[in-house]
């Protein structure tokens, strides 16, 4: 098998005045899982569609194991694709549908026939190869829609929302089996999605998309706990975000808003290339945010900590863990998440109560998208829980 | 529970709509199997004579020879042209398409006298008029609509990506079109060259124009038939022509049939 190395080199794709996909650069290693994540709209699959080359760009390059492939036809890339709505041939059996990248290659048929039957069992569908599409559940076709994909080795795997038309449960289930998949035939992946989760299950790294550009690239862990922009921020998990004008003095730096004061950690300013009166914004994750009952002064800080007072409104068990929603006295609203069996005290909706973070847990990023979605419409677009 | 009355009497309606649509035509029927001599309903008895007299008279049999003949050959170059013009209008991206699309569709729309009218004259000139090949170009810009529409039907309904899909495994243009395009639209291109033999089977006014005393088609010869001598032989031949167009009506809603079968999941 070859290596499966992908560089995309200033990728660019206009239709009329909309910049689908705006100069996208992204080196994807041999073996590697990158998942292309953000809204609908933002560019992903047109850069995905760019890679399988069904889209010609108008400008850039795209180059597979040191081959430019930027003006070869689909049929002679030797990447394969999986798509959202499977995509089979309705009028095959599915272990034709599996054979027929071997066909188009000239491989004999006793050694087709061979290789369809063990890429089926790789799938776990040994045994319905006599089957038509219509004949099996969708959890069953995507699963020979990916059989077909890889049968053939190719060194690049394109998935456009193969799970999007799924319920739940089949899609975590299909998910790991994906992986467990691509890992054995040592493949490298080019997965979009919409669904963060998702993302964040799968991927070895990913890419945030906003408007046809790559917002930040690289491990989940590195997307949740250092967002580089308020929009990655607010598109991954879910974040408690005050946006207002930077304050440094001296070695103190903080972000403030109308009424309150949130300190960051000194120097977080100079790695985000930002001075003072700058508008930026604070993230802090709800599982980073203490709650406790009893009222404190407003806007005071305690030791290395922000602290907010307010009363809270709800309180939501989740299962693993309760939400807290908290209404400061000015009228915005911060969220708490906090694992059951971890809780120092439990309070009741109305009850006064104080929430602080250490401020090593403030993320500063430069407030320069449009308003982000308030922190209840987060929730709703995050939809996992 | 008001759908309970309303089933029943939109059926009632349907029936009495569809009675008085296909009535007319049905009649001849009865009046083809007649033993009497003159054209009438009812008639006074039964006999296959008139069929009899069909199947011996060489002027009969050498029009339904040639139907057959411009039907079969105007399916086969309609059908063919008709797909390629729907490849081109469905898939292809060029400029003034809309107007090519309109062009195409045009001898539905304008009177058939008219287009029989400018095709004769321009036929003369060229020696195509009274000819075999005259009336097959004629009947296949008739039929050319029909192909172009169901053809382009089935195209748009087939799914692009199934397509691209073949275009990732290493299918170029040549074997995506054969081995996946053609088999999933071949329903709709059935039916178009079902169409496309129902419209050359069936036309008069075109081939009016179009035939010679030596050269006619069967409803060429009836019209003839029917202004001089009125005998049942007339509603045997219609009775015949209206069974192979069912015929082949049939075979489109059978091959639909078995299509959306195939595709449902």
């Amino acid at each position: 098998m070859s290596s499966g190395a992908l560089n995309l080199g200033g990728v660019s794709k206009q239709y009329g005045e909309l910049h689908a996909v705006d100069d996208v650069s992204l080196d994807v290693a041999p073996g590697e899982f990158v998942t292309l994540l953000g809204p609908s709209g933002s560019g992903k699959t047109t850069t995905l569609r760019i890679i399988a080359g069904f889209t010609r760009p108008d400008a850039g390059r795209v180059v597979l194991d040191g081959r430019n492939l930027t003006a070869v036809a689909p049929y002679k890339r030797d990447i394969g694709m999986v798509f959202q709505n499977y995509a089979l041939f309705p009028h095959m059996t599915s272990g034709d549908n599996v054979a027929f990248p071997l066909r188009m290659r000239g491989v004999n048929k006793r050694a087709a026939s061979r290789k369809v039957e063990e890429t089926l069992a790789l799938v776990h569908l040994g045994g319905l190869a006599k089957r038509y599409p219509r004949q099996l559940s969708g959890g069953q076709q995507q699963r020979v829609a990916l059989a077909r994909a890889i049968v053939f080795n190719p060194s690049l795997l394109l998935m456009d929302e193969p799970l999007g038309a799924l319920d739940k449960k089949l899609r975590e289930a299909l998910q790991l089996e994906i992986m467990r998949i691509s890992r054995q035939v040592g493949v490298t992946v080019v997965y979009v999605t919409h669904d963060q989760e998702e993302a964040l299950v799968m991927s070895d790294r990913i890419a945030i998309y906003n408007q046809g550009r790559i917002e930040q690239l690289g491990t989940g862990e590195e997307l949740y706990e250092r967002p580089a922009s308020l929009f990655v921020a607010d598109f991954v998990g879910e974040s408690n975000i005050f946006r207002g004008r930077l304050e440094t003095s001296g070695r103190d730096a903080a972000v403030v808003g109308n009424g309150w004061r949130v300190r960051v950690t000194p120097g977080t300013p100079m790695e985000a290339g930002l001075a003072n009166g700058d508008a930026a914004a604070v993230v802090v994750r709800p599982e980073r945010l203490r709650v406790r009952g009893g009222v404190h002064d407003p806007g005071r800080t305690d030791g290395a900590d922000n602290v907010f007072a307010g009363v809270v409104r709800e309180v939501i068990y989740l299962g693993s863990a309760r939400k807290y929603v908290i209404d400061l006295h000015d009228g915005t609203t911060l969220q708490s998440r906090v694992q059951v069996g971890e809780e120092t005290v439990q309070l009741a909706p109305g009850a006064a109560a104080q929430a602080s973070w250490p401020i090593g847990s403030s993320v500063l990023v430069r407030d320069d998208g449009p308003a982000p979605a308030t922190v209840e419409a987060a929730e709703v677009a995050v939809g996992g829980d | 529970m008001r759908r309970d009355w309303r089933r029943p009497s939109l059926n009632a309606v349907a029936g009495v709509i569809g009675f008085f649509l296909v009535a007319p035509t049905l009649i001849v029927v009865p009046m083809s199997f007649s033993s009497g001599q003159r054209l009438e309903f009812p008639p006074p008895g039964f006999s296959t004579r008139w069929y009899a007299n069909f199947f011996h008279s060489s002027m009969w049999t050498d029009a339904a020879i040639t139907s057959v003949k411009v039907a079969l050959l105007t399916v086969l170059v309609a059908t063919a042209l008709g797909t390629l013009t729907a490849l081109g209008l469905v898939r292809g991206r060029f400029p003034g398409k809309a107007l090519v699309q309109a062009l195409v569709l045009s001898p539905a729309i304008v009177p058939v006298v008219i287009v029989a009218i400018g095709t004769f004259f321009v036929f003369i000139r060229w020696r195509l008029a009274g000819t075999l090949t005259g009336l097959v170009l004629a009947h296949t810009a008739l039929a050319l609509p029909l192909v172009v529409v169901t053809v382009g039907t089935s195209l748009r309904t087939l799914d692009r990506n199934i397509e691209l899909a073949a275009q990732s495994l290493g299918a170029g243009p040549w074997r995506t079109f054969w081995r996946i395009t053609f088999p999933l639209i071949l329903p709709g291109i059935i039916a178009g060259a079902l169409f496309a033999f129902v419209t050359s089977w069936d036309e008069v006014v075109v081939a009016i124009f179009m035939t010679s005393p030596l050269f006619r088609t069967l409803p060429v010869v009836m019209w003839s038939q029917v202004r001089s001598e009125i005998d049942p032989t007339i509603a045997a031949v219609a009775s015949l022509l209206m069974a192979i167009t069912v015929l082949a009506l049939v075979l489109v809603v059978i091959v639909r049939w078995r299509a959306s079968l195939r595709t449902a999941t």
